[in-house]
């Protein structure tokens, strides 16, 4: 079978773990890599498997919080908790199954722009 | 009665508001009930916002199965803001092993078909998340119309929902290989990103596709240099690096399409020089792209040259300030440093320098590099350093870094001397954490360097004078003490500063070990049989040691009081043998005996195996064991019962009577298979037994190694009419399944015309519940056998 793509996005609150982890994960033992990244108070995780970039999963992460930043005018942790919904869109328009698909900040919130339009109309 | 149901902000507030795991566990479920009951109810107003609630619930980690068959519900609405929650839901709550999945199926093939963006591409991104291998049969068209349409937003998750397909259902890569080439020349480049995924999934799995895709090389050069070497983009440029995500994919299907493929490697040798040097490493996203291609160029056929800048990159990577990227620098190097020795061995001050990093994890990666850099030449200097490490460093990694020395040590030491240093450097800085073996290779390296006992025993004597804690080094200390105690105590040696040691101060230390509360049982037992060695190599009168001796006597420690005793027996009664048997000790040989015992074990496995067959080939192993007297690949022929009836000829009774047995055949014939069916065989052997020419005794032996038994076996041999023949009866007529004890029966033909022998054999057997009969002649009859 093949290995699992990275894996969805894991939201935290503590965290303290070096960069190399090896889950048990139903009595199997999988490779996994966490790489995280540090902001203010929250850490955002990502798991990947051996065969990924580490630094380009790194630069993901930074560019997905910097789309959160814009979406939400200086993103802070409560404005993910409440609002979680429209985090997984802007995660599914980033992220399909593992592999990016948009990395262009106009490009992945313009359908979320225009949903919030129509329900505000 | 209708609750009204909550907002999704208001419960999120409340759970936030609780102050303990129980509060919060009773607010979730008080809501988890009210949504149950909404569920019940069937309202479909508010059942997004209910199953919103059920996955901030979920998120917590709260049992949410209940919610599963209203996604589907939500699915099927035609409302945006249903569907979109029924499918996130379908997301996180769906998997493959819940039945519920495969009813959606239908949803997402109408949501695939009507033309609204928005919802093609909800219904892309569940199926690539959940789509089981049923589900993707069943919608790959959709999928492949999909990914052919003008729409870029589609199109993009679209190649990505191939992808999945490609992971669930490898046939269907046959559907999602001929697009590929179009969509290449796309300029879009979310499209363009899928599409280097999907070739890359492809690659992976066919090799047909990756001679497919090697064609397509060229263009992906040019890709990648267009993006490299056009300036600063709006679109995609971050940090200045224009699209390094897409550039990693790239180089990453490089990578797959360059091994073990000369043609395209040198192709895309300039260009990942090109890349490597232009590319702008003062932020991270230009270091990612740098570290994939240092990935790429050593994957692939490289030039020496390019190898070399790849490492050589690797090595600035080292002296970068971000922590990050000397960890993945560090890992990269050690994968590298079987292939590339030389070139990472420019590197070693660098790495050597990381062993001092202040976190964990770099410095181990760190210190296993080190320890893979060590060669003979810079043995000296790397030892040092290591040492100095050991000294400093944390706890858990004094084990890797002592044994790593020791191994390191005895692969190059230069001189016998030096290794000695080494070792004992070690046992005294990090004696607790070095593996059990140590002691034992240490006491043999001291043992079989003669020149270099005074000096060893001298610096362990001064060594365990200072400090007796360490187990390994008190337990090599007092062993080399017991052995060579003489030489410490005469006169001095050059190697060292000259030391007086009286022969009281050495039992005084032997007595302290003995008695010392950190000793081991082990140690002890080292000192006790140091104490008494002693006894002979001191030039002093023997009280003090006879007397610490009979007190050990009565020790509670079993091991000890067992040898207590017995030296107690050498002093009194057997004192005339304790010279001799404490001698100095010969030198010990180091895992010799354990081989050999081991090849013996398995010489006499071997020879029992072979008896069963019956070949010739086991006649030499069969002599060995001596077991069957004298016979060379003959089977035993099973002494002759009582004469079979009828057929019983006069002058057959007057040949000599000669067991096969008793003498070994003058020539051995070779067996003969004759049948084999279902497992059941038979086999012929042949014996002349020399006194007699004109017989020939055959001994019939079936075997089954099938798993059903062979009942009611019964054989019959038919010879021409010039020859005589006696059919005695078998050892039984039932042939046990998984080759158990075999079914013999003699045959004895008499051919004094010596015509060339013809046989025929009749078998009638009952085998998986199937009677069967079969009659065949035996071809190939050795010549030999009626010459």
């Amino acid at each position: 079978p093949p290995p699992p793509p990275p894996a969805a996005q894991v939201l935290i609150t503590e965290l303290q773990a070096p960069l190399d982890i090896t889950f048990e994960l139903s009595g199997k033992t999988l490779d996994f890599k966490l790489i995280y990244r540090q902001y203010a108070a929250l850490f955002i995780v990502v798991g990947v498997n051996g065969t990924e970039n580490e630094m380009a999963i790194y630069e993901f992460i930074h560019n997905f919080v910097e789309v959160l930043d814009e979406y939400f005018n200086r993103v802070s942790e409560l404005d993910i908790m409440f609002n979680l919904d429209k985090v997984h869109i802007i995660l599914d328009e980033m992220m399909l199954n593992g592999c990016i698909v948009e990395t262009n900040r106009a490009r992945i919130l313009a359908p979320l722009l225009i949903l919030d339009k129509m329900s505000e109309s | 009665m209708v609750v009204p149901s909550r907002k999704l902000q208001d419960l999120i507030e409340e759970i936030r508001g609780a102050k303990t795991q129980a509060q919060e566990r009773e607010v979730i479920q008080k809501e988890c009930a009210h949504i149950r009951a909404s569920f019940r109810d069937g309202d479909p107003l508010h059942r997004h916002r209910q199953l919103a609630k059920l996955l901030y619930v979920h998120m917590l980690g709260y049992p949410a199965h209940f919610g599963q068959m209203e996604c589907l519900k939500l699915i099927a609405s035609p409302r945006f803001t249903d569907k979109r929650v029924g499918y996130l839901g379908a997301m996180l709550l769906l998997d493959e092993r819940q039945d519920a999945h495969l009813l959606i199926t239908n949803s997402i093939k109408n949501d695939l078909n009507q033309g609204i963006q928005v919802v093609q591409g909800l219904a892309l991104c569940t199926l690539s998340t959940v789509g089981s291998a049923e589900m993707c049969r069943d919608l790959a068209t959709e999928v492949e119309k999909l990914l052919l349409q003008p729409g870029s937003y589609v199109r993009k998750k679209a190649v990505l929902t191939a992808v999945h397909m490609i992971r669930k259902v490898p046939e269907l890569s046959n559907i999602f290989l001929p697009p590929c080439a179009q969509l290449l020349h796309e300029r879009h480049h979310g499209i363009l990103l899928g599409t280097i995924t999907l070739i890359t999934e492809l690659c992976e799995r066919s090799p047909a596709a990756l001679k497919h895709f090697q064609k397509v090389v060229p263009q992906l050069v040019q890709i990648l240099r267009t993006l490299v070497t056009t300036g600063y983009s709006t679109e995609h440029s971050i940090s200045g690096v224009s699209d390094p995500f897409l550039q990693v994919q790239i180089l990453r299907l490089l990578r797959i399409l360059g091994r073990n493929h000369e043609e395209s490697s040198d192709t895309m040798n300039d260009l990942l020089a090109q890349v490597a040097t232009n590319t702008d490493t003062s932020r991270n996203a230009g270091n990612a792209v740098l570290f994939e291609t240092v990935l790429t160029i050593m994957d692939i056929r490289s030039a020496t040259g390019l190898r070399v800048l790849a490492v050589n990159i690797l090595g600035r990577f080292l002296l970068n300030s971000d922590k990050n990227i000397r960890y993945v620098a560090l890992t990269s190097l050690l994968r590298m440093v079987q292939s590339d020795h030389s070139a990472v061995q420019r590197h070693r001050p660098t790495v050597v320098e990381c062993l001092r990093e202040v976190d964990a994890s770099l410095s181990r990666r760190a210190l296993e590099l080190s320890l893979a850099l060590v060669n003979s030449s810079n043995v000296r200097a790397m030892t040092q350093e290591l040492q100095s490490f050991l000294e400093s460093c944390s706890p858990d990694l004094r084990a890797d870094c002592a044994s790593g020395i020791l191994l390191a040590a005895e692969r190059f030491a230069p001189t016998k001397r030096w290794h000695i240093d080494t070792i004992l450097r070690v046992l005294t800085t990090a004696g607790t954490h070095v593996r059990d073996d140590a002691v034992a290779n240490l006491t043999q390296l001291i043992g079989g360097a003669q020149e270099l006992h005074a000096y060893s025993v001298r610096r362990l004597y001064s060594a365990l004078a200072e400090d007796i804690s360490q187990q390994p080094l008190v337990q090599v200390a007092a062993w080399c003490i017991g052995e060579y105690g003489d030489l410490l105590l005469e006169g001095s040696c050059e190697e060292t500063e000259p030391l007086q040691v009286e022969e009281e101060d050495v039992l005084d230390l032997l007595e302290k070990v003995l008695q010392s509360h950190m000793s081991l049982p082990a140690t002890r037992g080292y000192a006790l049989t140091a104490l008494m060695k002693l006894s002979t190599r001191l030039r002093g009168d023997n009280n003090r040691i006879r007397q610490v001796v009979s007190i050990y006597g009565s020790c509670l420690d079993m091991e000890l009081q067992q040898r207590a005793v017995e030296y107690n027996t050498l002093f009194r009664k057997y004192d005339h043998m304790r010279a001799a048997i404490l001698e100095k000790m010969p030198l010990v040989e180091r895992g010799g005996t354990q081989d050999e015992e081991i090849k013996e074990s398995k010489e006499a496995q071997l020879s029992e195996a072979s008896l069963v067959p019956t070949e010739p080939q086991a006649s030499e192993l069969l002599d060995l064991l001596d077991l069957l007297d004298g016979t060379s690949g003959a089977a035993q022929p099973p002494p002759p019962l009582e004469p079979s009836p009828g057929d019983v000829l006069v002058h057959l009774l007057d040949l000599p009577c000669d067991l096969p047995s008793a003498s070994p055949p003058p020539a051995s014939i070779p067996n003969l298979r004759v049948f084999e069916r279902e497992g059941l065989q038979l086999n012929l052997s042949f014996v002349r037994p020399p006194g007699t020419p004109a017989l020939l005794l055959i001994t019939i032996t079936a075997i089954n190694t099938s798993e059903a038994d062979v009942i009611h076996f019964i054989c019959q041999a038919a010879v021409p009419k010039s020859f005589q023949l006696q059919l005695q009866a078998p050892s039984g007529d039932t042939v046990p399944a998984h080759s158990g004890l075999p079914v013999t029966q003699l045959l004895r033909i008499l051919n004094p015309n010596k015509a060339p022998l013809r046989l025929k054999l009749r078998l009638t057997y009952n085998h998986f519940g199937q009677s069967v009969q079969e009659i065949f002649e035996v071809n190939n009859l050795p010549m030999e056998t009626w010459q």
